[in-house]
């Protein structure tokens, strides 16, 4: 069932390819009472088709990114920067072509479906509501398209009549993929989509949610702190630390190798079963305080590695190719060339 | 058929409920000072005969369980007696009495209803000096008694002003409409601002819940989601409010009708306590307690219909 062709929109996935259905350039937000930006120029892109995975510890500004991406910014909040969806910056979207945005190019699937879904209307209404809103679409030809959503995600259209009460949460999470899928976005957001569920139904929706990339060409920000799923996921990866990207590269690469210090410290901080037993490598230290200004590198307080330098000044992106015409590996530090996975935190 | 068990449930539970209220309204009149035969006979010098043949017609000189139990039997045949004071059947009494109390009830009802919402949903969804207004109105409107209210709404509207009477019922529906709006207006007053707040206050944590969010981010209008979400999902809050403000209403129009001259059950209820006529004190309690205890049914009834999370139990049942 190819629902984009039959209703004539969109081009088809590869002549997007070229240009990124997301393009973040210098994010920087700005929260009111802080000392610092929450975001400190964050760049990142997905492309048509591909699986970005953007992983980070809480309050790392993961959150925060990807909820920029439809300009649902927190009350006070200024930006700056550019946020590109489908070649239009979302931040200087007037609110016409930001309803469109957010009724079609773009669509986030959120953490808790529970309490994302409004328990007393029922699921056809939630899944409906958008378009038959925005697009006038009729309400009878909404309901079938939404049933047949319902049918691509797993469930059938019976669920249409039910109330979120009635489903269970693994259900209710392939509701709010099916209600994203309502728009036929370009982009998926995917904002912890899995952490609420438990680890069989996690499996499932991870599965569901590669299926229709696949099927529909659309591009997937998989925003997440679990580092085992996202090296399963995802083609690329982004490790965000205090509001700034500091390594990203292929999801393989990045994983097997990883260039920076937080990296590599969030890896040893995985709990491993083929592992012997005994105490979590946790990360000493806290994540840097938003009421106080940041110099040099966020991370050198609770890096292994961390000299002067690092607490004098922020370090550049490197980037390294394994191999000429390899992807790109970029890490923001100084001392990447000291870090080994495993031997640093293990 | 769940619906039909769960209102037959009910109103064998009203019954029951009724009948406790019956004892405890005989009770209380048996319990009070005074007796109508003084009242009757007061000024004048009563002969123990004289005395003798009021508590005999009205049957003063039974036990009370005696008294208790015709009444009761009486009540059954719909017959709730005779008026002391007014020398006549007090079924009489009421019907006469009551479709002015109940339109004045129910103009006020939709008063509270309409205007409580409106603001408080105005309140939630603007928030600001827009909020701040609304808050400081309702704050003074929930301090002002209805007595006082309504003395100022006689003083302005109908003193000074002429637009509107200054009490009586008028006759014909639309001579009562105009006589009961400023007793309605006074008896809603406290009431619009209760009801606004707690509108406020319901769609302010609506607001708040990712839900709402959620329904943002999809693109749904604003205003929409401040209609199909945020203000749909207080009314379940606001609803559990009904039977408050329809008891608070019954209870406030006692002081209203005698304030404005209303010739409804309120002003009968406040004349028949002073002239010891205990058939029609019981009568008009009794009245009450079942009109409130059906507005509490209907709330009941309705709220799975608002909130479809709410099954329809029995309230004894645990959760």
């Amino acid at each position: 069932m190819n629902t984009r062709d039959r209703h004539g929109s969109s081009a088809p996935a590869d002549s997007v390819t070229a240009s990124p259905v997301l393009d973040i350039r210098g994010l920087r937000l700005r929260l009111p009472r802080t000392a610092r930006p929450v975001l400190d120029g964050v760049d990142l892109t997905v492309a048509a088709g591909e699986t970005v995975a953007l992983v980070g510890e809480s309050g790392s500004g993961k959150t925060l990114t990807s909820r920029s991406v439809l300009r649902l910014l927190p009350p006070g909040a200024t930006a700056e920067g550019v946020v590109e969806v489908a070649g239009e910056d979302v931040l200087a979207m007037n609110a016409v072509r930001l309803r469109a945005l957010r009724t079609g190019t773009a669509a986030m699937i959120f953490q808790d479906p529970r309490a994302a879904i409004n328990p007393l209307r029922r699921i056809g209404d939630f899944l409906t509501e958008s378009l038959r809103l925005n697009t006038g679409t009729p309400a009878e030809e909404a309901e079938r398209r939404a049933g047949e959503m319902l049918v691509a995600v797993g469930l059938t259209p019976a669920a249409l009549r039910r109330h979120p009460g009635q489903l269970s949460g693994g259900m209710l999470q392939r509701v709010m993929i099916a209600a994203a899928l309502m728009g036929e976005p370009a982009l998926l957001l995917a904002d912890e989509a899995t952490t609420a569920l438990d680890v069989t139904t996690q499996a499932e929706v991870v599965a569901l949610l590669g299926d229709l990339r696949d099927r529909f060409g659309t591009g997937l920000l998989f925003v997440t702190h679990d580092l085992g799923l996202a090296a399963t996921i995802s083609d690329r990866v982004y490790v965000m630390y205090a509001g700034r990207i500091v390594e990203t590269g292929p999801a393989d690469v990045l994983f097997a190798r990883p260039r920076h210090p937080y990296t590599a410290a969030l890896l040893a901080a995985t709990p491993r079963l083929d592992a012997p037993r005994g105490r979590l490598n946790a990360i000493d230290g806290q994540p840097p305080d938003l009421r106080a200004e940041l110099r040099g590198c966020p991370f050198a307080p609770r890096c292994v590695h961390a000299t002067a330098l690092c607490t004098e000044e922020a370090p550049e992106d490197r980037v390294f190719t394994d191999g000429p015409g390899g992807p790109a590996h970029r890490v923001a530090c100084h001392h990447s060339d000291r870090v080994r996975q495993g031997a640093d935190h293990g | 058929m769940n619906f039909l068990r769960f209102g037959l449930r009910r109103l064998a539970e009203m019954a029951l409920t009724l009948l406790a209220a019956s004892f405890v309204i005989f009770g209380a009149m048996y319990l009070a000072p005074g007796s109508p035969a003084d009242f009757l006979l007061s000024g004048r010098s009563a002969s123990p005969a004289a005395l003798e043949a009021v508590n005999r017609q009205y049957h003063l000189d039974e036990p009370f369980a005696v008294r208790y139990f015709r009444w009761l039997g009486q009540l059954l045949h719909g017959d709730f007696g005779r008026s002391i004071t007014y020398r006549t059947d007090v079924s009489r009494l009421l019907a006469d009495r009551l479709p002015s109390t109940l339109l004045l009830v129910a103009m006020a009802l939709v008063l509270v209803v309409v205007v409580g919402l409106v603001l408080g949903r105005i309140a939630a969804v603007r928030g600001g000096a827009v909020d701040a207004t609304i808050l400081v109105t309702t704050t003074l409107a929930v301090g002002t008694p209805s007595f006082v209210a309504a003395v100022m709404l006689q003083g302005l509207f109908a003193v000074r002003l002429h637009w509107f009477p200054a009490g009586g019922t008028g006759d014909g529906f639309v001579q009562m409409l105009w006589h009961l709006t400023l007793p309605a207006v006074a008896l809603a007053l406290y009431l619009i601002g209760m009801l606004a707040r707690v509108t406020r206050s319901a769609m302010v944590e609506v607001l708040g819940q990712e839900h709402v969010t959620v329904a943002l981010s999809r693109g749904v209008p604003r205003r929409k989601v401040m209609g199909r979400h945020v203000f749909r999902n207080a009314l379940g809050t606001v609803l559990t409010t009904g039977g408050l403000i329809v008891s608070t209403l019954l209870v406030c129009t006692v002081l209203v009708e005698s304030a404005f001259g209303v010739g409804g059950i309120g002003q009968l209820l406040e004349l028949s306590i002073t002239t010891k006529d205990f058939p029609t004190v019981q009568a008009i309690s009794l009245t009450m307690v079942g009109l409130f205890m059906a507005v509490n049914l209907a709330v009941d009834l309705a709220h799975p219909l608002v909130d479809p999370r709410i099954a329809l139990a029995p309230r004894r049942s645990p959760a």
